[in-house]
């Protein structure tokens, strides 16, 4: 036995791991590393080996085995060597300890960081469940030394059969271990400093692949991913193995040791070096960084894949088809553990079925199957179908929009091509990376964090978040704030300078071409053009100071888009990194929301719209000639709040001057119409005492819910009442013919020829059950109007509460000159400008008010 | 040297920043922190309901700094982040006994 390194294999070693560095600095091929590597160091224990053990290579009772990454010839340049020393029981182990022990020393000597063990074949096949990982690298079993007939015995009969018996425990601990590694970094493949080896997507989920499959054959002996392509599930996946294997091979190198973090400035050399890719030379890091990322996410998913795959229970058969006939399955979707299947991926070449699989997925957040995702990319390829200039397709992708699930589906839909197909504008965000020290995904990754956050604000319970929650739920269109959402950094893909512009340019040629009305296409553009707006007002203004307040309000002109833009900023800041929304700031955004939302309930009649502002604006242009004259649109907007131009399109403001002008032959003036889920009442009439409570009456007589509500009055004396109402008994939508009678209704109450106290005789609207308790809360506000005195009130929503509302006011001599009413979940939101005589309210008044409010309505 | 701890309003953390550097500061810690001063807050109400904010939204900003930087650095913060209304905040000053640089060990003045 020898106790020093013969000259001639240190010198040999040392030259190979030379040549090794010379080949990789010319080649960049991270593959050929790794077999070359381990063939030097099959070399080299060999060479040690015959000294060690003088019985030769072929000497019986003890076999030298790789394993692990060494076993599958995948021996990074400074990778531990895990090694075997598999012995025969009884067969003088006194003496094989120390030659073993003997090489090991010499290894250690030569800085080869060796990790041995020794076991007999008995003790191969016991299962030892504080030592999985040993379990695992056998996996990967491969004979360098020694007793081949020992090892056939190892390869052929007791690893075989040992993981034919213990498959379900090493899958569930391997399963465990990769939830836990996962776990420890965040769950994301997106790392601005990614660790290259256990990060999701990293070389130990690679390897996970091979493990799985192993587990589930364990007789038949996959090609190695160093042997040939056909190792690999797809091409995707090969990519990936080469390009993470350069990766990590020039880590080794640059570092000098198993170092596996890519820092910046690593990042940076590699970048230079375009190591992994083909193509010229060099490259941005940021575009560098991109092209790992996509390898990344592609192994990623194939072993969150083959792990699902892998860990689906075998249930029974009862199990199994109970299962199939889960409650949410339909005749074209089938749901099995939380995940769907098609029984007929032939029909996803209609687009109907093809959206509707998303529609399905974003609306129950479920997952994909395996092999739907597979049916969705053959279809694609197949019909060759361009979702892009389909028509109405709009109404499909609003409901993946609007689904919780719906940035789930948004990713499976961009993974399998879908969203480049219907959406070809958001293809330039493809794992586009922002180098810098705040963002941590890629700008795509961002874009779907930013939807995924919204909507689990559905479910916030307490603190700030349940308030942002609020806002969230009260939204008429949330699915045009996730499109504003998609939308609002494309531009970063398309212009280095000004991403805002270039995501309006983007964003109009979507919507136009996916056919969304001109009032939405004007709300995105709003939303993208000021999407920085308000995180820009935190941190450079003093958001307590009333001028910058007033200024904001002034930007965002109504509640319905601030809502939308402090919605739209909570999520981008959440979606930067986990933790870019601090406390501190919430509730900083928080106040701002809430200080301007004030402003725009308490100043509404002090900005009113004049004759000549009329007169000069694009607005009269606009509606001028189309069947409405000058004289027309005055009688109309002369006198009316500024927040009325703010609050409607063009087509509404065009509707309600048609309305107007036909006042002159029929005084009352009503339309009801279809928006979405709820209907839109519009009502036009001269202001008297009760109209807005007759109106609010006449809903409730009809079982109708108020749901939000503006009423105005002009210079001249007109009213002009818009409310949105939901039908909770689905009378007008099952009955078309009701819209007719129900307006037909309002008018008779206007005139007067109906008894609306007979109507609501007999459908006394009773408080609903509320899930959560809602105080009623009212409070009177003198000072913020400089005409008018504010009520606002907070109440449990239900059928009949406005028109409640409205009857007290009208008994104690109130005149309604400009309401607001909202919900906020269960809650009702209504404010009140009010005059009584011409001046604002006594004190007598207010506290007769109170009195009678809290009567009526209840605690 | 001395320790400089500035609390200011967030919206004059920009101007007080340049205002620094110009001054030939540069090493600063920031955080984002919450409080009040004699004023004590106050009560808004948001859709009828009460909500106090009590604790204003504040930036604090410490920095160690060699004596002949002290004054320079007290002058460029007042002049940046002074609006003249209540909540502009306070400077504290305090003595420190040793500052050392990890990198190199280096002590003194010189590891600032």
């Amino acid at each position: 036995m020898i106790s020093a390194i013969p000259q001639s294999v240190t010198e040999t070693y040392a030259e190979g791991l030379a040549a090794l560095r010379r080949a990789f600095d010319s080649t960049a091929d991270g593959a050929a590393v790794l077999r070359d590597r381990t063939a030097l160091v099959d070399s080299l224990l060999c060479g040690l080996a015959q000294h060690v053990f003088p019985a030769g290579p072929s000497a019986r009772g003890m076999a030298m085995v790789a394993l692990g990454g060494y076993g599958g010839r995948t021996l990074f340049p400074h990778s531990d060597v895990d090694l075997l020393f598999l012995v025969e029981e009884g067969r003088a182990p006194q003496r094989h300890s120390q030659q073993i022990a003997a090489l090991c020393r010499l290894l250690w000597d030569m800085r080869l960081r060796v990790s041995p063990a020794t076991r007999t074949l008995e003790e191969c096949d016991q299962l030892q469940h504080d030592n999985i990982e040993f379990h695992i690298s056998l996996l990967d079993r491969r004979l360098v030394y020694g007793d081949a007939g020992l090892f056939a015995a190892l390869h052929q009969r007791v690893l075989p059969q040992f993981v034919r018996r213990e498959a379900p425990t090493l899958l569930k601990n391997l399963a465990g271990v990769t939830q836990a590694r996962h776990e420890r970094h965040g769950r994301t493949v997106f790392h601005l400093e990614p660790n290259v080896k256990d990060t999701p997507g990293g070389w130990r989920d690679l390897q996970l692949t091979r493990w799985l499959t192993a587990l589930a054959a364990p007789e038949h002996v996959a090609p190695r991913f160093t042997d040939s392509k056909s190792a690999f599930a797809s091409d995707e996946l090969a990519q990936a193995f080469f390009f993470l294997a350069s990766v990590r091979c020039a880590l080794h190198f640059l570092a000098g040791r198993d170092d596996n973090t890519l820092s910046s400035e690593r990042q940076e050399r590699l970048a230079d070096a375009g190591t992994g890719m083909s193509g010229p030379r060099p490259v941005t890091a940021a575009r560098w960084m991109q092209q790992y990322f996509r390898n990344a996410r592609a192994l990623d998913r194939a072993a969150r894949r083959a792990l699902d795959d892998a860990l689906e229970p075998r249930s029974g058969l009862y199990a199994a088809f109970e299962n199939w006939l889960s409650h949410l399955s339909n005749s074209d979707f089938s749901v099995m553990h939380r995940r769907i299947y098609l029984p007929r991926p032939a029909a996803l070449r209609d687009r109907h079925v093809l959206l509707g699989l998303f529609e399905f997925m974003a609306r129950h957040d479920l997952d994909l199957s395996g092999s739907a995702e597979l049916a969705v990319t053959a279809a694609l390829r197949q019909t060759g179908m361009s979702l892009a200039w389909q028509p109405g397709v709009w109404g499909e992708f609003e409901r993946i929009l609007q689904g919780p699930g719906a940035a789930s589906a948004l990713r499976k839909m961009q993974e399998s091509g879908v969203l480049a197909s219907l959406l070809p504008e958001f293809g330039c965000l493809d794992a586009l990376v922002v180098r810098d020290f705040f963002h941590r995904y890629t700008v795509d990754e961002h874009t779907f964090r930013t939807i995924e956050h919204l909507h689990q604000l559905r479910g916030a319970q307490e603190g700030i978040e349940r308030r942002f929650g609020e806002l969230f739920t009260s939204l008429e269109q949330p699915a045009l704030l996730c499109f504003a959402l998609l939308m609002h950094d494309v531009g970063k893909g398309i212009s280095d300078t000004d991403h805002v512009t270039a995501s309006r340019e983007a964003a109009r040629s979507a919507a136009g071409r996916m056919g969304l009305g001109a009032g939405d296409r004007e709300l995105v553009d709003f939303l993208i053009a000021h999407h920085l707006a308000m995180s820009a007002t935190l941190q450079r203004r003093d958001i307590f100071d009333a001028e910058v307040v007033r200024g904001f309000a002034e930007l965002v002109g109504t509640q319905e888009r601030l809502k939308l833009l402090t919605l739209l900023t909570w999520a981008d800041i959440r979606s930067v990194n986990p933790e870019a929304m601090t406390p501190w700031k919430a509730e900083m955004l928080w106040h701002l929301y809430a200080a301007t939302a004030n402003h725009l309930s308490r100043s509404l009649d002090d900005e009113r719209v004049s004759p000549q502002e009329l007169d000069a604006s694009q607005l009269a242009r606009e509606l001028t000639g189309q069947s409405t004259s000058r004289e027309q649109l005055h009688a109309l907007f002369d006198g009316l709040p500024r927040r009325y131009l703010a609050a409607h399109s063009r087509e509404e403001m065009a509707l309600h001057a048609r309305l107007a002008g036909a006042m002159k032959s029929e005084p009352v003036q009503v339309d009801v119409r279809r928006k979405h889920h709820i209907f839109e009442l519009t009502v036009l009439a001269p202001d008297r005492p009760l109209v807005f409570a007759s109106i609010c009456g006449t809903l409730a007589a009809w079982g109708m819910n108020i749901v939000k509500a503006e009423a105005f009055a002009n210079a001249a004396g007109t009213v002009v009442d818009t409310i949105r109402f939901s039908d909770p008994h689905r009378t007008l939508e099952m009955n078309p013919e009701e819209t007719e009678r129900l307006k037909e209704s309002l008018r008779n109450v206007l005139y007067g020829r109906a008894s609306l106290e007979q109507m609501l005789r007999g459908r006394t609207p009773s408080p609903l059950a509320a899930r959560v308790r809602v105080p009623t809360e009212v409070r009177f506000d003198s000072e913020s109007s400089a005409h008018c005195t504010l009520l606002e009130l907070g109440a449990c929503d239900r059928p009949g509460l406005l028109y409640t509302v409205a009857k007290v006011l009208a008994e104690e001599g109130c005149n309604i000159e400009v309401a607001l009413a909202d919900t906020e979940g269960q809650r009702a939101v209504d404010v009140f400008y009010l005059r009584s005589q011409g001046a604002k309210l006594a004190p007598g008044q207010l506290e007769r008010l109170h009195e009678k409010l809290f009567a009526r309505i209840g605690e | 040297m001395k320790k400089l701890e500035a609390i200011i309003q967030p919206s004059r953390f920009e101007a007080v920043k340049e205002a620094l550097r110009e001054a030939g500061i540069e090493g600063m810690t920031v955080s984002d922190v919450r409080g009040h001063g004699r004023q004590k807050g106050h009560t808004e109400v948001y859709r009828g309901r009460e909500y106090t904010v009590d604790l204003l939204p504040k930036i604090k900003i410490e920095m160690v700094i060699a004596e002949p930087f002290v004054e320079p650095a007290i002058q460029a913060i007042l002049r940046a982040a002074k609006t003249g209304k209540i909540g502009d905040g306070k400077i504290f000053i305090s003595r420190i006994d040793e500052a050392i640089r990890i990198r190199n060990e280096e002590r003194g003045e010189n590891a600032l």
